[in-house]
Protein backbone atom coordinates (compact mmCIF):
# COMPACT_ATOMS: atom_id res chain seq x y z
CA UNK A 1 0.00 0.00 0.00
CA UNK A 2 0.73 3.49 -0.59
CA UNK A 3 3.54 5.24 2.44
CA UNK A 4 1.15 7.52 3.95
CA UNK A 5 1.16 8.59 7.37
CA UNK A 6 -0.70 10.27 9.69
CA UNK A 7 0.77 14.20 10.34
CA UNK A 8 -0.49 14.63 13.60
CA UNK A 9 -2.56 16.82 15.98
CA UNK A 10 -3.24 20.32 15.69
CA UNK A 11 -5.15 22.79 18.56
CA UNK A 12 -6.01 25.85 17.17
CA UNK A 13 -8.71 28.18 17.95
CA UNK A 14 -10.97 27.28 15.17
CA UNK A 15 -14.11 29.27 15.77
CA UNK A 16 -14.83 30.45 12.18
CA UNK A 17 -15.54 26.71 11.57
CA UNK A 18 -17.60 26.63 14.25
CA UNK A 19 -20.34 29.97 13.76
CA UNK A 20 -23.82 28.36 14.95
CA UNK A 21 -26.76 29.58 12.53
CA UNK A 22 -25.06 29.66 9.25
CA UNK A 23 -24.39 26.16 8.95
CA UNK A 24 -26.82 23.12 9.79
CA UNK A 25 -26.00 19.52 9.38
CA UNK A 26 -28.77 16.57 9.84
CA UNK A 27 -27.55 16.25 13.07
CA UNK A 28 -26.00 18.51 15.77
CA UNK A 29 -21.86 18.38 15.57
CA UNK A 30 -21.84 18.24 19.22
CA UNK A 31 -19.77 14.52 18.66
CA UNK A 32 -17.20 16.77 16.76
CA UNK A 33 -14.39 18.52 19.06
CA UNK A 34 -13.90 22.28 16.80
CA UNK A 35 -11.20 23.45 18.96
CA UNK A 36 -9.34 20.86 17.34
CA UNK A 37 -7.78 20.31 13.85
CA UNK A 38 -6.28 17.01 12.69
CA UNK A 39 -4.14 16.14 9.17
CA UNK A 40 -4.74 13.07 8.09
CA UNK A 41 -2.53 11.80 5.01
CA UNK A 42 -3.63 8.58 3.34
CA UNK A 43 -4.95 6.95 0.47
CA UNK A 44 -8.83 6.92 -0.74
CA UNK A 45 -10.18 2.93 -0.50
CA UNK A 46 -13.93 4.81 -0.58
CA UNK A 47 -15.68 8.07 -1.51
CA UNK A 48 -19.29 7.73 -0.28
CA UNK A 49 -21.24 10.18 -2.33
CA UNK A 50 -24.60 9.41 -0.35
CA UNK A 51 -27.47 11.26 1.93
CA UNK A 52 -27.56 12.53 4.45
CA UNK A 53 -23.48 12.60 4.53
CA UNK A 54 -20.91 11.96 2.62
CA UNK A 55 -17.89 9.75 3.61
CA UNK A 56 -14.31 9.52 2.95
CA UNK A 57 -12.51 6.27 3.48
CA UNK A 58 -8.82 6.79 4.47
CA UNK A 59 -6.65 4.64 4.58
CA UNK A 60 -3.73 6.30 6.76
CA UNK A 61 -0.39 4.48 8.40
CA UNK A 62 -0.23 4.91 11.88
CA UNK A 63 3.08 3.62 14.21
CA UNK A 64 3.86 1.36 11.28
CA UNK A 65 0.29 0.16 11.20
CA UNK A 66 -2.36 0.73 8.04
CA UNK A 67 -5.93 1.56 9.25
CA UNK A 68 -9.43 3.23 8.04
CA UNK A 69 -10.49 6.31 8.89
CA UNK A 70 -14.22 7.25 8.16
CA UNK A 71 -14.36 11.17 7.15
CA UNK A 72 -17.78 12.42 6.96
CA UNK A 73 -18.75 15.33 4.95
CA UNK A 74 -21.82 17.77 4.37
CA UNK A 75 -24.36 16.16 1.81
CA UNK A 76 -23.59 15.30 -1.36
CA UNK A 77 -26.45 18.26 -2.16
CA UNK A 78 -24.58 20.52 -0.30
CA UNK A 79 -21.23 19.67 -1.59
CA UNK A 80 -22.84 19.54 -5.28
CA UNK A 81 -23.29 23.28 -5.12
CA UNK A 82 -19.96 24.50 -3.79
CA UNK A 83 -18.42 22.18 -7.36
CA UNK A 84 -18.04 18.33 -5.70
CA UNK A 85 -18.83 15.60 -7.40
CA UNK A 86 -19.20 12.05 -6.89
CA UNK A 87 -15.65 11.44 -8.79
CA UNK A 88 -14.11 14.15 -7.29
CA UNK A 89 -12.50 11.61 -4.80
CA UNK A 90 -11.38 8.47 -6.49
CA UNK A 91 -10.28 5.02 -4.72
CA UNK A 92 -6.59 4.67 -5.14
CA UNK A 93 -5.80 8.36 -4.80
CA UNK A 94 -3.44 9.87 -2.26
CA UNK A 95 -4.87 12.87 -0.51
CA UNK A 96 -4.55 15.05 2.63
CA UNK A 97 -7.58 15.66 4.84
CA UNK A 98 -8.29 18.02 7.75
CA UNK A 99 -10.69 18.02 10.02
CA UNK A 100 -12.41 17.95 13.30
CA UNK A 101 -11.89 14.88 15.16
CA UNK A 102 -14.72 12.70 17.19
CA UNK A 103 -14.23 13.80 20.29
CA UNK A 104 -15.06 10.07 21.58
CA UNK A 105 -11.81 9.51 20.15
CA UNK A 106 -12.75 6.86 17.83
CA UNK A 107 -10.91 7.14 14.14
CA UNK A 108 -13.53 9.48 12.47
CA UNK A 109 -14.16 13.33 12.01
CA UNK A 110 -15.62 15.94 10.09
CA UNK A 111 -13.76 17.16 7.03
CA UNK A 112 -12.54 20.50 6.43
CA UNK A 113 -10.70 20.76 3.86
CA UNK A 114 -9.10 17.89 0.82
CA UNK A 115 -5.41 18.52 -0.63
CA UNK A 116 -4.99 16.36 -3.61
CA UNK A 117 -1.74 14.87 -4.71
CA UNK A 118 -0.94 18.17 -7.26
CA UNK A 119 -1.43 20.34 -4.08
CA UNK A 120 -5.07 21.57 -5.00
CA UNK A 121 -6.90 22.40 -2.25
CA UNK A 122 -10.80 21.90 -1.88
CA UNK A 123 -13.04 23.23 0.81
CA UNK A 124 -15.67 21.05 2.13
CA UNK A 125 -17.31 23.86 3.99
CA UNK A 126 -18.28 26.78 2.23
CA UNK A 127 -21.70 27.88 1.17
CA UNK A 128 -24.64 27.25 3.63
CA UNK A 129 -25.89 23.88 4.21
CA UNK A 130 -23.98 21.43 6.00
CA UNK B 1 -33.03 -11.69 -64.99
CA UNK B 2 -33.97 -9.09 -66.85
CA UNK B 3 -37.47 -9.39 -65.53
CA UNK B 4 -36.69 -9.00 -62.15
CA UNK B 5 -34.33 -6.11 -63.23
CA UNK B 6 -36.86 -3.64 -62.74
CA UNK B 7 -38.74 -5.10 -59.41
CA UNK B 8 -34.87 -4.74 -58.15
CA UNK B 9 -34.56 -1.37 -59.15
CA UNK B 10 -37.83 -0.24 -57.74
CA UNK B 11 -37.36 -1.59 -54.84
CA UNK B 12 -34.10 -0.14 -54.47
CA UNK B 13 -35.46 3.33 -55.34
CA UNK B 14 -38.38 2.11 -52.58
CA UNK B 15 -35.70 1.77 -49.80
CA UNK B 16 -33.76 4.80 -50.96
CA UNK B 17 -37.03 6.88 -50.96
CA UNK B 18 -37.79 5.42 -47.56
CA UNK B 19 -34.27 5.54 -45.76
CA UNK B 20 -34.09 9.41 -47.42
CA UNK B 21 -37.78 10.21 -46.26
CA UNK B 22 -36.33 8.99 -43.06
CA UNK B 23 -33.17 10.83 -43.27
CA UNK B 24 -35.60 14.21 -43.24
CA UNK B 25 -37.70 13.30 -40.62
CA UNK B 26 -35.23 12.35 -38.53
CA UNK B 27 -32.43 15.22 -39.32
CA UNK B 28 -33.92 18.01 -37.30
CA UNK B 29 -34.03 16.28 -34.32
CA UNK B 30 -30.17 14.94 -34.93
CA UNK B 31 -29.04 18.57 -35.60
CA UNK B 32 -30.64 19.56 -32.52
CA UNK B 33 -29.31 17.30 -30.69
CA UNK B 34 -25.79 17.89 -32.16
CA UNK B 35 -25.88 21.72 -31.57
CA UNK B 36 -23.96 22.85 -29.04
CA UNK B 37 -27.09 24.53 -27.42
CA UNK B 38 -28.83 21.96 -26.59
CA UNK B 39 -26.31 20.78 -24.28
CA UNK B 40 -27.99 23.46 -22.31
CA UNK B 41 -31.47 21.44 -22.33
CA UNK B 42 -30.60 19.43 -18.48
CA UNK B 43 -30.18 23.18 -16.92
CA UNK B 44 -33.23 24.86 -15.41
CA UNK B 45 -34.30 27.90 -17.13
CA UNK B 46 -35.46 30.28 -13.91
CA UNK B 47 -39.08 30.64 -13.80
CA UNK B 48 -41.46 33.54 -14.45
CA UNK B 49 -44.09 33.90 -12.65
CA UNK B 50 -47.71 34.56 -14.57
CA UNK B 51 -48.94 36.66 -12.24
CA UNK B 52 -48.20 37.95 -8.70
CA UNK B 53 -50.27 35.20 -7.41
CA UNK B 54 -48.41 32.99 -9.10
CA UNK B 55 -45.78 31.60 -6.68
CA UNK B 56 -44.12 28.49 -8.74
CA UNK B 57 -40.87 28.16 -8.20
CA UNK B 58 -37.64 27.16 -6.28
CA UNK B 59 -36.90 28.90 -3.30
CA UNK B 60 -33.93 29.50 -1.36
CA UNK B 61 -33.84 30.73 2.38
CA UNK B 62 -30.63 32.60 2.82
CA UNK B 63 -31.91 33.49 6.46
CA UNK B 64 -30.08 30.63 7.92
CA UNK B 65 -31.74 28.10 9.92
CA UNK B 66 -33.03 30.18 13.03
CA UNK B 67 -36.76 30.06 13.29
CA UNK B 68 -36.18 34.03 13.81
CA UNK B 69 -34.67 35.16 10.61
CA UNK B 70 -30.44 35.14 11.80
CA UNK B 71 -30.80 34.38 14.61
CA UNK B 72 -30.53 31.08 15.96
CA UNK B 73 -32.02 29.42 19.63
CA UNK B 74 -31.83 31.58 22.90
CA UNK B 75 -30.57 34.17 20.62
CA UNK B 76 -34.61 34.44 18.79
CA UNK B 77 -35.81 35.33 22.11
CA UNK B 78 -38.91 32.64 21.86
CA UNK B 79 -41.88 33.54 24.10
CA UNK B 80 -42.29 30.29 25.80
CA UNK B 81 -44.58 30.03 28.95
CA UNK B 82 -42.34 28.23 31.98
CA UNK B 83 -43.47 24.93 31.37
CA UNK B 84 -42.14 25.09 27.78
CA UNK B 85 -39.29 27.28 29.03
CA UNK B 86 -37.88 24.26 30.71
CA UNK B 87 -38.46 21.52 27.92
CA UNK B 88 -35.99 23.66 25.99
CA UNK B 89 -33.66 23.93 28.60
CA UNK B 90 -33.88 20.30 28.33
CA UNK B 91 -33.17 20.16 24.87
CA UNK B 92 -30.34 22.71 24.97
CA UNK B 93 -28.39 20.52 27.64
CA UNK B 94 -28.92 17.28 25.75
CA UNK B 95 -27.94 18.46 22.80
CA UNK B 96 -24.56 20.00 24.51
CA UNK B 97 -24.05 16.86 25.81
CA UNK B 98 -24.70 14.97 22.24
CA UNK B 99 -28.11 13.77 22.74
CA UNK B 100 -30.49 15.48 20.03
CA UNK B 101 -33.53 15.11 21.88
CA UNK B 102 -35.01 18.42 20.28
CA UNK B 103 -34.39 17.54 16.97
CA UNK B 104 -36.29 14.72 15.33
CA UNK B 105 -34.60 15.14 11.84
CA UNK B 106 -30.96 13.58 13.74
CA UNK B 107 -32.89 10.42 13.53
CA UNK B 108 -34.57 11.28 9.95
CA UNK B 109 -37.39 12.09 10.84
CA UNK B 110 -39.27 14.22 8.88
CA UNK B 111 -38.79 18.27 9.46
CA UNK B 112 -42.75 19.06 9.94
CA UNK B 113 -44.46 22.35 9.98
CA UNK B 114 -43.54 25.11 10.73
CA UNK B 115 -40.23 23.83 10.33
CA UNK B 116 -40.19 23.47 6.64
CA UNK B 117 -40.39 27.00 5.71
CA UNK B 118 -37.29 27.55 7.38
CA UNK B 119 -34.69 24.82 6.28
CA UNK B 120 -31.68 25.85 4.48
CA UNK B 121 -31.69 23.62 1.44
CA UNK B 122 -34.25 24.59 -1.09
CA UNK B 123 -37.74 24.52 -2.08
CA UNK B 124 -40.27 23.80 -4.76
CA UNK B 125 -43.45 25.59 -4.62
CA UNK B 126 -46.03 23.82 -7.51
CA UNK B 127 -49.57 25.52 -7.60
CA UNK B 128 -53.03 24.86 -9.81
CA UNK B 129 -56.55 26.52 -8.75
CA UNK B 130 -56.81 23.52 -5.96
CA UNK B 131 -53.85 24.04 -4.04
CA UNK B 132 -50.22 24.93 -3.67
CA UNK B 133 -47.43 22.45 -2.94
CA UNK B 134 -44.39 23.57 -1.38
CA UNK B 135 -41.66 20.62 -1.97
CA UNK B 136 -38.78 20.54 0.73
CA UNK B 137 -35.44 18.97 -0.53
CA UNK B 138 -34.21 17.91 2.48
CA UNK B 139 -35.96 14.74 2.95
CA UNK B 140 -38.28 15.10 -0.25
CA UNK B 141 -41.44 16.35 2.16
CA UNK B 142 -44.52 17.92 0.50
CA UNK B 143 -46.89 20.08 2.64
CA UNK B 144 -49.94 20.97 0.43
CA UNK B 145 -51.74 24.24 1.42
CA UNK B 146 -55.63 23.69 -0.17
CA UNK B 147 -56.64 26.86 -1.93
CA UNK B 148 -60.04 25.90 -3.57
CA UNK B 149 -62.67 27.08 -0.71
CA UNK B 150 -62.71 24.11 1.56
CA UNK B 151 -62.81 24.34 5.24
CA UNK B 152 -60.23 22.24 7.95
CA UNK B 153 -62.28 18.66 8.91
CA UNK B 154 -63.65 18.80 11.98
CA UNK B 155 -61.13 18.48 14.95
CA UNK B 156 -61.93 14.58 15.70
CA UNK B 157 -61.56 13.46 12.07
CA UNK B 158 -58.04 15.74 11.91
CA UNK B 159 -55.41 13.15 13.14
CA UNK B 160 -52.28 15.04 14.24
CA UNK B 161 -49.58 14.72 11.06
CA UNK B 162 -45.97 16.21 10.48
CA UNK B 163 -47.50 18.91 8.02
CA UNK B 164 -51.18 19.56 9.51
CA UNK B 165 -53.87 20.51 7.59
CA UNK B 166 -53.37 23.79 5.34
CA UNK B 167 -56.26 26.20 3.93
CA UNK B 168 -55.71 29.22 1.99
CA UNK B 169 -57.25 32.30 0.45
CA UNK B 170 -56.54 35.20 -1.63
CA UNK B 171 -56.56 38.94 -0.24
CA UNK B 172 -55.41 40.54 -3.13
CA UNK B 173 -52.06 39.15 -4.05
CA UNK B 174 -51.63 37.93 -0.74
CA UNK B 175 -52.11 34.31 0.53
CA UNK B 176 -53.95 34.22 3.69
CA UNK B 177 -53.37 30.57 4.94
CA UNK B 178 -54.17 28.41 8.07
CA UNK B 179 -52.51 25.45 9.35
CA UNK B 180 -54.03 23.30 12.22
CA UNK B 181 -53.53 19.18 13.11
CA UNK B 182 -49.81 19.48 13.60
CA UNK B 183 -47.99 16.77 15.79
CA UNK B 184 -46.77 18.33 19.12
CA UNK B 185 -43.20 16.60 18.51
CA UNK B 186 -41.56 18.68 15.67
CA UNK B 187 -39.86 21.81 16.59
CA UNK B 188 -39.30 25.34 14.81
CA UNK B 189 -35.47 24.65 14.75
CA UNK B 190 -32.58 22.82 15.31
CA UNK B 191 -31.84 23.75 18.77
CA UNK B 192 -35.00 22.75 19.86
CA UNK B 193 -37.37 24.94 20.30
CA UNK B 194 -40.63 23.48 20.80
CA UNK B 195 -44.51 24.13 19.99
CA UNK B 196 -47.65 22.25 21.42
CA UNK B 197 -50.39 19.84 19.50
CA UNK B 198 -52.96 22.94 20.19
CA UNK B 199 -50.41 25.34 17.37
CA UNK B 200 -52.11 26.70 14.83
CA UNK B 201 -50.13 28.94 12.20
CA UNK B 202 -51.01 31.56 10.24
CA UNK B 203 -49.19 32.92 7.47
CA UNK B 204 -49.47 35.87 5.22
CA UNK B 205 -47.20 34.94 1.57
CA UNK B 206 -46.55 37.30 -1.25
CA UNK B 207 -44.52 38.04 -4.00
CA UNK B 208 -42.33 41.71 -2.52
CA UNK B 209 -41.16 41.09 -6.36
CA UNK B 210 -41.00 38.46 -9.02
CA UNK B 211 -38.10 36.60 -7.66
CA UNK B 212 -38.96 37.49 -3.65
CA UNK B 213 -41.13 35.31 -1.68
CA UNK B 214 -42.34 36.39 1.74
CA UNK B 215 -43.67 34.26 4.42
CA UNK B 216 -44.95 36.15 7.37
CA UNK B 217 -46.14 33.63 10.00
CA UNK B 218 -47.78 34.12 13.21
CA UNK B 219 -47.42 30.94 16.00
CA UNK B 220 -50.13 30.92 18.20
CA UNK B 221 -49.83 28.18 20.83
CA UNK B 222 -51.25 29.66 23.81
CA UNK B 223 -49.70 26.25 25.56
CA UNK B 224 -46.11 26.71 24.66
CA UNK B 225 -45.85 30.66 24.14
CA UNK B 226 -46.85 33.80 25.89
CA UNK B 227 -48.22 35.41 22.94
CA UNK B 228 -48.75 34.97 19.25
CA UNK B 229 -44.99 34.92 17.92
CA UNK B 230 -44.57 36.86 14.60
CA UNK B 231 -41.63 36.33 12.17
CA UNK B 232 -40.99 37.13 8.28
CA UNK B 233 -39.06 34.51 6.06
CA UNK B 234 -37.65 35.66 3.04
CA UNK B 235 -37.37 33.40 0.22
CA UNK B 236 -35.04 33.98 -3.25
CA UNK B 237 -36.08 32.61 -6.32
CA UNK B 238 -33.11 30.42 -7.75
CA UNK B 239 -30.78 31.14 -10.72
CA UNK B 240 -31.62 29.72 -14.03
CA UNK B 241 -29.44 26.46 -13.72
CA UNK B 242 -30.08 25.31 -10.05
CA UNK B 243 -32.15 22.44 -9.57
CA UNK B 244 -33.19 20.24 -6.49
CA UNK B 245 -31.20 17.23 -6.25
CA UNK B 246 -32.20 14.63 -4.24
CA UNK B 247 -32.12 13.81 -0.59
CA UNK B 248 -32.91 10.68 0.88
CA UNK B 249 -31.85 10.44 4.68
CA UNK B 250 -32.23 6.88 5.41
CA UNK B 251 -30.01 6.44 2.27
CA UNK B 252 -26.60 5.85 4.14
CA UNK B 253 -27.06 7.11 7.50
CA UNK B 254 -23.68 6.39 9.60
CA UNK B 255 -25.01 8.41 12.72
CA UNK B 256 -27.24 6.33 14.87
CA UNK B 257 -28.89 7.37 18.01
CA UNK B 258 -27.97 4.84 20.17
CA UNK B 259 -30.03 3.62 23.57
CA UNK B 260 -28.82 6.60 25.92
CA UNK B 261 -29.56 9.23 23.02
CA UNK B 262 -26.30 9.74 21.65
CA UNK B 263 -25.22 10.29 17.90
CA UNK B 264 -22.59 8.31 17.11
CA UNK B 265 -20.55 7.23 13.83
CA UNK B 266 -20.57 3.97 11.84
CA UNK B 267 -16.76 3.21 11.41
CA UNK B 268 -16.04 1.05 8.79
CA UNK B 269 -12.84 -1.02 7.84
CA UNK B 270 -12.13 -1.90 4.61
CA UNK B 271 -8.70 -3.52 5.22
CA UNK B 272 -10.52 -6.53 7.46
Amino acid sequence: MQASRRLGLVVAAFTACGIAGTAWSHHSNAMFDETKVVTLEGTVRDFQWTNPHTWIQLRVMENGQEVEYSVEGRSPNALARIGWKRNTLKPGENVKITMNPLKSGERSGNVITVVKADGTMISAREGQAR
Amino acid sequence: MNARRPALRFAMHAAVLVAATACVSLTPARVHAAAPAAKAEYVAKQYEPRSMRDFTGLWVNKDGIGWVPGKIGPKGEPPLTPAYAAIYAQHLKNASEGRPTGDPTAACLPQGMPRIMTMVYPMEIMQNDIQLNIFAEWNEQTRRVFIDGRPHPPADELDPTYYGHSIGRWEGNVLVAETVGLRDDTNLEATGIPHSGDLVVHERIWLADKNTLKDEITLVDAKAYTKPWTVTKTYHRAEAGFSLLPYVCLENNRNPINANGEIGVILEDGGR
